[in-house]
C-alpha cells in the first residue's frame, strides 16, 4: 500500500469513446479520473459498460473520439508502439492471441528484440521474468504446449520483461481455478510491492477485488458509477446491484448484520463478529 | 471492416430466393458480362439490384469497392502499357500508351468489378446454411457441404480475433502492424497467422467434440436419413429469375451477334469457362465420393 | 429398469501420450434424478470423469483404460457414442466451440437434424426448447453475435432439444461473466426442477453447486477423496485444503469462528443461512448481557 499523496500517472480527461461504423456504439460517455503510481485498481463492470474500452484508450490502443488520457505525462495514443510499450503494457484475456514464436524462452525475448536491447541484457531479462513466473524450466517448449495457466503466465512474462510503469491485465482470472487465479494475483501484488508498478485488474471475482485491490472504479453504461477503496464502495449495495454487481458474501452478511469495523475477508469478519459477543 | 465476407440476416426479395438461382443468375451475369460493349452499365446494374431488391445500400459495402478501385487501376494501366499501337496522341506528341489498350483495360477493370459486386450480392444475401444445404439437396455429400457453410461462419470471428492478435503485436512494440512498407506489412502478416491458425486449431478440437457429442456421425453410425430442416426448393420466383437470367443471356448474345461484335475471342472464352465448370464439377463429385467412402 | 444410471468400477485411465494417470481407482455409483457436483483443482481428473460418463472415453478419445465404465448397466466400451449421446447430453465449457450454426434457431435444430426426425417434430421441440428457458427472443439472432450468457443458453438448449435424460455440465459458467453466469445457472436450474433429470455439474464456483447439489465429489490427483452432501463436504476442512479447494466464503467464516471457541450445532455454509443464525446468535448474546444469564460457551442454533 502506498500512502494516498502520490503522483498520478494516469490522467483521463473528459475520455469519450464512440466506435466507426458500422457498429456505432457509444462505448465511453465521459469519463474523469486519475490513477496513482504504484496503485492496485480493480475495473470492474458488466459487459457493455465499458471496462474493455477503457482499458484499450488507457493503454493507447483506442484513440479517445473526444477527451485526453495520459500516461507517464504523455497522450498515450499519440505515442509510436515502442514507447508505448514501455509505459502501458497490456495482458489480453486470451493468452493464445498472444503467442508468436516457437519457444517460452523466444516469446518473452521478443519485445525485447523489437526494442533492439543488446543481447547480453535481453540474455539476463528474460531469466528473470521467467524465474519470476516459475516458467524457467519450461523456456525451450513451444507455448502450445503448456496448459492453460501456464500459458497466461508467459502472456504476463512477455509483457513484464519490457518493464511497464503501468501494467493492465484483462480477466487475468477467467477459467483458471481459485488456486490459481490467487497465484496469479499475488504475483501482480508482488509485481507491486517490489518495483512499484501500478496495476489496473479487470475483473469480476469480487472476492479478489476485496482482498488484492486498494481502489475499485465500477463503470457503467459508460460512465464511472463509483469509485474508490472496496471498504466503501462495497457498502453500498444497491448503488452496485443497478451495475448487476454483488459483494463478497462476507461484505454482503456484515451489512445485514452491522458488522463494525466493514469486513472485506473471512478473518475480518470473524473478529468483527467475535467482537459483538464477549465470553 | 468486414468487407470480404458479410451476411446481413434481413428479409428481401433477393434473401429469399433460393441460393441455386441466385447462382445461375450469376453465371449467366458472368458470361453475358463478356458480350455487352458497354461494360461499365454491369457494376451500375448489379449496386441496383442489390440496393432495389435486395435493400443493401452501396455504403455498406463501401471498403470493398474501394478495395475494388486500385485493382481496376492498375488492370487498365496494364493494358495501357502492354497493348499494340495506335498509340496515344497528346499535343501532337506520341506517348508509349496503347489507345486501345485504354478501351481494353478500362472494360476489363469493370468487369473484374461487375463480378466482384455480384459476388457480394450473394455472400451478402445468402445464408451460408442455406447455401451449404441447398448443395446438400442437390447431390454434394453432407460433410463437405456443412463443412464448407461451417468455414463462411467463422469468418468474421477470425477477423475480430486477428485485430486482438495485431493490438497484442503492438503491445510488443512490434514495428510491422499498419507499416507502409509492403515487405514489412507482409512479415506482419505472417507472423499473425501462427496465433490465428493454433488458435483455429485449438478451437476446433472443442468443436469437433461438441459436434461428436450432438451427433455428427449419428446418420452414418445408425443408418438413419439426414433432415434438412430449413425450407429450402426452387419456387416460383426462383424459376422466373432463372428464366429471366437466361433470357438476359440470350437478348445479349442476339444483340452482339446482331451488331457483329460477338468476337472470336469470346467463343474461346466461352468454351474456356464451360470446360473450367465441367473440371471444377468432376473435382467436386470426386472429393464428395472420397469422404461418402 | 435399474434405479442406477452410471457406476465405475475400480476406474483408472491414462491418455495416451501422459506418463501419469489421470484418473486411479475411481469407483462410484449415481442414481437417476441425483445432481452431483465435482470439484477439483485442475488436472485433478475431473473432465476425464465427465468424458467417461459421456463416452467420449474411449470411443473418441483414447488410451489406457482399466476398469468398468457402465451406463444402465451395459458397459460403455459396448455401447457406441451414437448410442449414448441420445441418452446423455454434453455442455462444454467453451460457448464459442459449441455454436455453430448461423442462427439460433438452426443450432437447436441441428442436433434432432443429424438424428433424422421429421420437420414438424423439429419444429415442436424447437419451440419448446425456446420457451422452457424463455429465449423466444433469440429465435433468429445470429448465434456469433449473442453474448457469453446467452451463447452458453443457447448451448443448453441445443442438448434439450434433444431430450437426454441424462445432463453432463464441464464448467459451464468459467469463460462467462457474472450476469451470464447467472442466467446459464438459472437456466439449469429450470432444468433441476424438471422431473428426473440426472445432473453431473463439474463447477469450481463451489457456492452455487452448494445450493443445488445433493451430492459433492472432490477429485485430487486423480482420485474421488470425498463424496457426501454439501453440508458435509464444505466442512472437510483438511481434505478441501490439500486438495487446494477453498468452500463458499460463508464456510470458511464458520471454521473460523469454530477455531475461534464458538459453538455452532449447525454452521451455515450459504448466506442465507447464516444471516438468520447471526442474528439470533447476536440478539440473544445482547440479551443475556443485559439480562446476565448467559455463560461462556453458550451454543447456538
Amino acid at each position: 500500500m502506498r500512502s494516498a499523496a502520490s503522483v498520478p500517472i494516469v490522467r483521463v480527461e473528459g475520455l469519450e469513446f464512440v466506435y466507426p461504423p458500422p457498429r456505432e456504439i457509444r462505448a465511453l460517455n465521459g469519463v474523469n479520473l486519475q490513477i496513482g503510481a504504484g496503485e492496485v485498481v480493480a475495473l470492474v463492470g458488466q459487459n457493455g459498460s465499458g471496462k474493455t474500452s477503457l482499458a484499450r484508450c488507457l493503454s493507447g490502443y483506442l484513440r479517445p473520439t473526444r477527451g485526453r488520457v495520459s500516461v507517464a505525462g504523455q497522450d498515450i495514443s499519440r505515442l509510436p508502439p515502442s514507447r508505448r510499450a514501455r509505459v502501458v503494457g497490456y495482458v489480453f484475456q486470451n493468452p493464445d492471441h498472444q503467442l508468436f514464436r516457437e519457444s517460452v524462452w523466444d516469446e518473452v525475448a521478443f519485445g525485447l528484440q523489437n526494442l533492439r536491447r543488446p543481447w547480453d541484457q535481453i540474455e539476463r531479462e528474460v531469466e528473470a521474468a521467467l524465474r519470476r513466473l516459475e516458467l524457467w524450466d519450461k523456456r525451450d517448449l513451444h507455448p502450445f504446449q503448456l496448459s492453460k495457466g501456464d500459458r497466461q503466465r508467459l502472456a504476463i512474462a512477455a509483457i513484464l520483461v519490457l518493464s511497464p510503469q503501468v501494467l493492465i491485465v484483462d480477466e487475468p482470472t477467467t477459467g483458471q481455478d481459485p488456486r490459481k487465479a490467487r497465484e496469479i494475483m499475488d504475483l501482480l501484488a508482488a509485481l507491486n510491492r517490489d518495483q512499484g508498478t501500478t496495476i489496473v485488474a479487470i475483473t469480476h471475482v469480487m472476492e479478489l477485488v476485496a482482498e488484492y485491490c486498494e481502489r475499485m472504479i465500477v463503470l457503467h453504461q459508460g460512465q464511472v458509477l463509483v469509485d474508490g477503496p472496496p471498504r466503501a464502495v462495497f457498502r453500498q449495495v444497491d448503488l452496485l446491484a443497478t451495475s448487476a454487481i454483488s459483494p463478497p458474501p462476507v461484505c454482503r452478511l456484515a451489512l445485514r448484520l452491522g458488522l463494525e469495523p466493514f469486513p472485506l475477508t473471512v478473518a475480518e469478519a470473524r473478529d468483527a463478529l467475535l467482537a459483538r459477543m464477549p465470553r | 471492416m468486414k468487407f470480404l465476407y458479410q451476411f446481413s440476416a434481413r428479409d428481401s426479395f433477393i434473401h429469399r430466393l433460393d441460393p441455386r438461382s441466385k447462382l445461375f443468375f450469376i453465371l449467366c451475369f458472368l458470361v453475358a458480362s463478356f458480350l455487352i460493349p458497354y461494360p461499365w452499365i454491369m457494376p451500375l446494374i448489379v449496386i441496383a439490384l442489390i440496393w432495389g431488391l435486395g435493400g443493401i445500400s452501396p455504403r455498406e459495402y463501401l471498403p470493398f469497392l474501394l478495395f475494388l478501385l486500385p485493382l481496376m487501376f492498375a488492370i487498365t494501366l496494364i493494358h495501357l502499357l502492354t497493348d499494340g499501337p495506335p498509340y496515344l496522341q497528346v499535343q501532337g506528341v506520341g506517348l508509349p500508351l496503347s489507345a486501345p489498350g485504354l478501351e481494353n483495360g478500362l472494360v476489363v477493370a469493370f468487369r473484374l468489378a461487375s463480378m466482384g459486386i455480384a459476388f457480394i450480392l450473394f455472400s451478402m444475401t445468402t445464408d451460408p446454411f442455406d447455401w451449404g444445404m441447398a448443395m446438400y439437396q442437390s447431390g454434394l455429400n453432407y460433410k463437405v457441404a456443412f463443412m464448407f457453410a461451417f468455414a463462411l461462419r467463422f469468418f468474421p470471428l477470425l477477423q475480430e480475433e486477428l485485430v486482438i492478435i495485431r493490438n497484442a503485436l503492438t503491445a510488443r512494440a512490434y514495428h510491422a502492424i499498419g507499416s507502409k512498407n509492403p515487405f514489412t506489412f507482409l512479415q506482419g502478416v505472417a507472423i499473425s497467422i501462427m496465433p490465428l491458425g493454433l488458435g483455429a486449431l485449438r478451437r476446433s478440437q472443442d468443436i469437433a467434440l461438441a459436434m461428436e457429442l450432438r451427433g455428427f456421425n449419428y446418420a452414418e453410425a445408425m443408418g438413419v436419413q439426414r433432415t434438412v430442416f430449413r425450407d429450402i426448393r426452387l419456387r416460383r420466383w426462383d424459376w422466373a429469375v432463372m428464366a429471366v437470367s437466361v433470357g438476359f443471356l440470350l437478348g445479349v448474345v442476339a444483340l452482339a451477334i446482331s451488331r457483329g461484335t460477338f468476337p472470336a475471342i469470346a467463343t474461346s472464352w466461352l468454351i474456356f469457362l464451360g470446360l473450367l465448370a465441367v473440371l471444377l464439377a468432376v473435382v467436386a463429385w470426386f472429393i464428395s465420393r472420397a469422404i461418402k467412402g | 429398469m435399474t434405479d442406477v444410471v452410471f457406476e465405475l468400477e475400480h476406474v483408472s485411465f491414462r491418455y495416451q501420450r501422459a506418463t501419469a494417470p489421470t484418473l486411479e481407482d475411481v469407483s462410484l455409483s449415481i442414481r437417476r434424478g441425483e445432481f452431483v457436483g465435482i470439484i477439483g483443482p485442475t488436472g485433478s481428473g475431473k473432465t476425464t470423469l465427465l468424458y467417461l460418463l459421456a463416452g467420449v472415453i474411449p470411443h473418441y478419445l483414447h488410451g489406457d483404460l482399466t476398469g468398468e465404465v457402465r451406463f444402465a448397466g451395459q458397459p460403455t466400451r459396448a455401447l457406441s457414442l451414437a448410442q449414448l449421446s441420445a441418452h446423455v447430453g454434453v455442455v462444454l465449457q467453451d460457448p464459442e466451440a459449441q455454436l455453430f450454426n448461423l442462427l439460433v434457431r438452426d443450432e437447436l435444430a441441428w442436433g434432432l437434424e443429424n438424428r433424422g426426425l421429421p420437420r414438424a417434430e423439429i419444429a415442436g421441440r424447437i419451440e419448446r426448447t425456446l420457451r422452457f428457458f424463455g429465449i423466444e427472443r433469440l429465435r433468429e439472432r445470429i448465434t456469433y453475435d449473442l453474448s457469453g450468457g446467452e451463447k452458453q443458453r443457447v448451448a443448453v438448449g441445443a442438448i434439450h432439444a434433444i431430450s437426454p435424460e441424462i445432463y453432463l455440465f464441464d464448467n459451464p459458467t468459467s469463460q462467462l461473466d457474472p450476469v451470464g453466469a447467472t442466467t446459464v445457472i438459472e437456466a439449469v436450474r429450470r432444468l433441476v426442477d424438471t422431473h428426473r433429470l440426472t445432473i453431473v455439474m463439474v463447477e469450481d464456483k463451489v457456492d452455487e453447486l452448494v445450493q443445488h447439489a445433493d451430492r459433492l465429489l472432490l477429485l485430487d490427483r486423480g482420485r474421488v477423496v470425498l463424496d457426501c452432501p454439501p453440508r458435509e463436504f464444505c466442512l472437510q476442512r483438511d481434505a478441501l485444503e490439500a486438495a487446494g479447494v477453498r468452500p463458499p466464503q460463508i464456510a470458511e467464516l464458520s471454521y473460523a469462528l469454530l477455531e475461534a471457541g464458538l459453538v455452532l450445532d449447525s454452521p451455515p455454509i450459504t448466506l442465507e443461512e447464516a444471516t438468520p443464525l447471526f442474528e439470533d446468535l447476536l440478539a440473544r448474546r445482547s440479551a443475556a448481557r443485559s439480562g446476565a444469564q448467559a455463560g461462556p460457551g453458550e451454543a447456538a442454533g
